[in-house]
Order: structure tokens, then sequence, then C-alpha cells
């Protein structure tokens, strides 16, 4: 499966390697994450599907460090280093970059300003000098255009009235000029029309790279006809229960995931499969 | 007790300094008999005790403490060099507005080095109290104490008793200045405790508008006592755009009154900032004395370390049809307590009056507290009145969110903090100022911004 295709061409980059993750609610211990196994290599977009209640966001929310969530078992290492031991802004500026759910509105903070902020932030942990504000205007005008953030966004408050489409705009705006290693795309589609929805994709594909990994994590299979992964997962009750490659996606849409839910006990078995 | 010996020798020392004023000099008549006044006022009752109501958030205990001088008698400050910078480097605002509108004030007495008064217009009258005092002071006798502070307020009593200065502004009816008047009062205890009463009359005739900048600066040489008093008067349809910026030192007591008097149709836009001092107290007195005038009372106080920091408002609708607008915001650090006092009175005829308040207050450390009490007393029911008050910490999806973008955390909470802040400061309309206080607000911050 992802095994093969990573050693069948040239020897890619392990970007992301998780090992029977277990992780649970830290305020009622309530276990989420029961074992999760995965290995994403460079260049590879993984896609994340699955019901509600079966762990994606929470998968998302330990990988970015967030708190809230306690990691019982397992690790989680990101180009070989432990990920689950860094803060959240060092696995932002070793490359790590999490697309949220629900982009947080920041008031008085202007949108370009904190982007300036953020972008030095990795710049500096990398050993690069800042960018000053004249410079940083030039790198991000072809980003914004592939985005279509106006003028007005960009000088508006992080988020501020932004509707659900700008926000997630804005997000991939800021992958755009972040250039992560590792993108986790949580629900990137959720609360889109279908112009935003081809906006926004149309900027994710614009970035995917043989340097850059992707996990994609949704619902729906709508997202994953804009955006093609090359392995499709499906989480169900804290386990990868499925693994395959996009037509995985499709046979999701067209059966629902009571389809994956009934196949029950071969749920063990497929996350094996996909570890080794 | 020793505590009590040491409470009399400070109200001693300001009692005989207040004297020592009142004995200089040839005075007009109506205002030794302001001075009189008020300081048997003073002195009958003394410093407001801890359990009076008025004063339960402000502790004076540190004014009694300590005898103060009236004016050590350092060289003037524009002949040290050293010392200029460090009480003018403090405001960005003073340097930048080396404008010929410019009344600085050390330790309550004018500095005419520092000070220019150039190209004013006709009907604008922009001097030095003193200057006008002379022969029988009829320049300020219509209106100083007008606002009956004096007979109210133990401080503003005590500040009617002492001043030796100040700045007088007036605008004539129908004349508009454009180009902000900036007072500069600079507490300088580089030669010992000092108490200073610095004093602000501004008037402005019908139809008549300015702008004015007064900010109040002190060192960390040592203990200052400022203790000071604005009065404004707009007359009908006039429009007043004040800012008071208070920055004290370490050992500063700040007690800072503003009373203003609005006529019909009338507009204020006040502007307060209080970055903190040993203690501050900045009170807003606002009386709506004609029908249709408005005021727009925008403040801001920041604490940190043990400072102890007080805003008060008092805004009385006494005529029909009056607006006012009053949005305050505290940030609190370290083990700093502040409190936010803002009342609105609207009396039974002031129908059709619309008053509302909002406060907000950020808290950014364990020990730091905050008292807010809003009220309200209403006295008919045609009007239109909110008010809301909230207390919080920053918000952690927030701080996660800027995290998750390489922000280090406390550089996220400085941001979140500034932008907090910021909102107050944005709504200043000289852009001078505007832009200091974007600058002052990140130099107060814990932590680099970056």
């Amino acid at each position: 499966m992802n095994g093969e295709r990573g050693t069948s061409e040239k020897k890619e980059m392990t970007m992301l390697q998780i090992e029977n993750l277990h992780a649970r609610i830290q305020d009622d211990g309530t276990e989420i994450l029961k074992g999760i196994d995965l290995t994403i290599r460079a260049g590879e977009v993984h896609a994340i599907m699955g019901p509600n209640g079966s762990g994606k966001s929470t998968l998302a929310h330990v990988l970015s460090g967030r708190d809230g969530y306690e990691v019982t078992a397992g690790r989680v290492l990101y180009q070989g280093k432990d990920l689950l031991a860094m803060a959240p802004e060092i696995r932002a500026r070793e490359g790590v970059f999490l697309s949220f759910q629900y982009p947080v509105e920041i008031p008085g903070v202007a949108n370009t300003y904190f982007l300036r902020m953020s972008l030095n932030a990795v710049r500096k942990h990398r050993g690069l000098p800042e960018i000053d504000a004249m410079d940083f205007m030039e790198l991000i005008e072809g980003k914004a255009k592939l985005l279509e953030m106006e003028d007005a966004l960009m000088a508006r408050s992080v988020n501020e009235g932004f509707s659900g489409g700008e926000k997630k705009r804005n997000e991939i705006f800021q992958m755009a000029v972040l250039d992560p290693k590792l993108a986790i795309l949580d629900e990137t589609d959720s609360g889109l029309d279908i112009d935003a929805l081809r906006v926004v994709a149309t900027g994710i594909n614009a970035l995917r790279s043989p340097e850059r990994a992707m996990l994609v994590i949704t619902h729906y299979q709508r997202l994953l006809n804009y955006i093609e992964p090359d392995v499709v997962h499906v989480l169900a009750d804290g386990r990868i229960v499925k693994t395959g490659d996009r037509t995985l996606a499709h046979l999701l849409e067209e059966k629902g995931y009571g389809w994956i839910e009934a196949e029950g006990a071969a749920a063990g078995t497929t996350a094996a499969v996909a570890k080794g | 007790m020793t505590s009590v010996v040491a409470a009399s020798e400070g109200v001693d020392s300001l009692v005989a300094a207040a004297r020592a004023v009142a004995g200089r000099g040839s005075v007009p008549g109506w205002l030794e008999q302001l001075r009189k006044e008020s300081l048997a006022s003073f002195a009958d009752r003394g410093l407001p005790a801890s359990r009076d109501e008025a004063w339960r958030f402000t502790d004076t205990a540190p004014i009694a403490r300590q005898a103060w001088g009236a004016d050590p008698s350092a060289a003037p400050l524009h002949a040290r060099p050293a010392a200029l910078e460090a009480f003018l480097g403090l405001s960005r605002v003073v340097s930048a507005s080396r404008t010929s509108r410019q009344l600085v004030f050390v330790n309550g007495r004018l500095d005419p080095e520092l000070s220019t008064v150039d190209g004013l217009g006709a009907g604008v009258r922009f001097e030095p109290m003193a200057r006008l005092l002379k022969g029988e002071g009829e320049g300020l006798r219509p209106h100083l104490g007008l606002t009956g502070g004096h007979q109210k307020h133990p401080f503003a009593a005590l500040n009617a008793s002492s001043f030796a200065d100040g700045a007088a502004l007036h605008v004539d009816a129908g004349v508009v200045v454009q180009e902000p008047f900036h007072v500069v009062h600079v507490a300088d205890a580089s030669s010992g405790p000092v108490a200073s009463h610095p004093r602000l009359l501004v008037v402005l005739g019908e139809n008549a508008q300015a702008s004015i900048v007064e900010s109040f600066v002190g060192g960390d040489d040592g203990p200052a006592f400022v203790n000071s008093v604005a009065e404004v008067y707009l007359g009908p349809h006039a429009t007043l755009d004040q800012t008071t910026l208070q920055e004290g030192g370490a050992a500063t007591l700040h007690l800072g009154a503003l009373f203003a008097h609005q006529d019909r149709g009338s507009q204020l836009f006040a502007h307060l900032f209080s970055f903190g001092a040993r203690v501050a107290r900045s009170e807003l007195s606002v009386a709506l004395h004609g029908e249709g005038s408005g005021v727009t009372l925008d403040g801001l106080f920041l604490a940190k370390g043990g400072q102890q920091v007080e805003l008060r408002t008092l805004i009385d609708h006494a005529k029909a049809h009056c607006g006012s607008q009053e949005y305050v915001k505290g940030v609190l650090d370290g083990t700093a307590r502040g409190a936010f006092e803002g009342r609105i009175v609207v009396r039974p005829h002031a129908i059709k009056s619309d008053a509302h308040q909002k406060n907000r207050n950020l808290v950014l450390s364990r020990e730091a507290l905050v008292d807010t009490k809003p009220q309200l007393e209403i006295y008919n029911d045609d009007v239109k009145c909110t008010h809301g008050s909230s207390t919080g910490r920053l918000d952690a999806d927030a701080l996660f969110y800027l995290r998750s973008r390489g922000l280090s955390e406390p550089a996220a909470r400085a941001l979140l903090t500034s932008a907090f802040a910021a909102e107050i400061a944005e709504r200043v309309k000289v852009e001078t100022v505007r832009e200091y206080l974007q600058h002052r607000i990140l130099r107060w911050l814990p932590g680099e911004a970056a």
C-alpha cells in the first residue's frame, strides 16, 4: 500500500510517521484515538475520511499540539523527530501547518501584520534574516492572487467578520506564505459553497510538491474531487479501518460509512497491513 | 502610633505649601477668597479615609506619609539636558509636538524655555494662568472654579488652594482651530519629594472648535504627588477633542480630575490614557447642561507590578436630548489593582437621553485584580440606556491559533494584549498622539512582541 508506493521509485523522505497513537480527552478521560498507524512520505497527499466522532479532528489537534488531549501510548515522528515533544510554535517553525476547521477571529490584529510576524518567526528558526514590510508585500502578492484575497481582506483583522469561504481561503493563503513541509487540512471543505471550494482547492493543488506532504481530513468525498489523494484512509472509532487508493473515496460516497463499519472485524487486520 | 504622626506630616506640608502660595505676592480678591475657602475645606476634612466609598479603590495613605516640598529649587529643566531627555524622552508626543502651541510646566511652574506659543489667530488665547492673574485676573474670573469641583472634591479643593500656575485656553465664538494645543506637566522629584497642582482651563465659545492634549510625565527619581484639575466649558454647539495622557514614575502618586460643563448642542470627545503610577486615579465628571449636548468618552488604563489605577466617570444628563457614549478598557498584570467606576445620572426632566457605557477588562496574571462598578441612576422613563461590563483573560483559542503559526507564547500574548488596548488608542483623533500610543502600548507589554 503506501509503503510500496514510497519505495517503488526513489527513496522519498518519511515526513510523518504515526505509530500506535492512543489519545484521550484530558478532562473526562474519554479515549478517542485507539491506535493509529500512518506513514506519509514527502510528495504524498493522504486523505483521512470518517464519520462524525471517528476521531478525525482529535488527530489534527494532537498533531498540532492543542491543549486538552493526553497521549497515552504510541509516538509521532516528524522528519524523524519526536513531534509530540515540541511546543505548538516549534512544530509550526519546523514546518508543520494546520489549516483550522474553525479559524479563529482575532480582532485588532491586521492579517498581513500577523502573517509577517509569523513568517519571521519561521524564518528566524531556520536561520534566515527577517523579511521587511516591502519585501513581504512583494512575496505575498502572487499568493494572494492565487487565493483571490482582495487587498481589503488582507488589511482587515485576522478572520474578523470573514465569511466561511474567506476564512478558509485565508488559511490556505497563510499556508502558501509559510511554505510548510507538512500540511494538515482539517475539514477545509466544511462551510464552503462550490465557488469557494474551487478557489481553495486550486490553492491547495498549487502547493502540491515533491518536497511537501499533505494530510487532508474530511467527512465528505466532495473535496477529493478537486484534490486527488494518493492514499485514502478510513477512520472509525479511533482506528484506521481501511486504506486504499482514491477509488476508496468514491466507494464511500456511494455506499456510505455504514458499509465500512459493517466490515467490523476486518478493522484490526487492515490497520496492521497499513502499518507494515 | 507612628502612622498617625506620619499621616499629619503629609497633610501639614501640603497645607503649609498652600499658605505659602496664598502669601506670595498680590492675588485678585476673588481668587484669594476661593483659595481661602478651598484650603479651609481641605484642612477641615483631611484626606479621605479608605472606608469612604468614593475612595475605596485608591489608597491615599502614601500621600499622608510623606512630607512634600512645593518646588525643590533644582536648576530649570531646560538647563539640564540629561533630565530633559529623561522626562521628555518619556513621551514622544512631547518631542514630536515641538509646535508653536506648547506649554510645559515642571512641578506646576512654567518652563518658558520649553514653551512656545506663536501664530495664534484672532480669537484664540493660549497662555499661562500666572500671567492672567495679574491685576484683577479678569481673564480667568468668569470660569475658574465655576464647575465647583473644589466644593465637592477634597483634592480639587487642595488644588484650588495651591496651584501656582496652569494653562488656559480660550477660543472665541465661531473660531475653529485645527492644530492641537499641548500642555505637558513634568513631575521632577530629582531634588526631593515634590507635590504639584497642575491646572487647566478650557473655554470654548459658541460654535468654536479646538483640540487639546494634556500629558503628565514623571520620572523614577523619587516620590512625586501630582494633584491635577482641569475645567472645561463648552459654549453652545462648541466641539472639543480632549486627550489626557498619564504616565507616572514608580513612586508617583497621581490624582487627576476633569470637570466639564456643556452648553446646548456642544460635543466633547474625551480620551483618557493611564499607564499607571504607584497610585493613579483619574476622574472625569461631565455635566450635560444644555439640550442636545453629547460626550464621547474613551478610556484605557494599564497597570502592572504593584500599581494601583482607578478610573472614575460621572456623566450627568441634566437636560433633555443629550447623549453619552462611554467605552473604557483596563489591562492588569502582575499584582496590580485596577478599578473602574462609571456613574450615569439621568435627571427627571432629561427625557430622550441616550446613554451607553461599555467596560472590558483584561487580566493577564493570577494576582491582578480589577473592580468594576457601573452605576446608573435614571429618574425618568423616556430614555435609552445600556451598560455592559466584562472581565476576562486572553482567549485560549486565539493564543493557540497564533502559536500554531509560529509565534512564541509571550509574543502571542503580547500581540493579543496590544490589540485589545489598541482599540481605544485608535479612536484618538490627533494623529501624532495616536501613533505615539501604539508605540507606548507595545512598550508597556511584558515580553518581546516578535
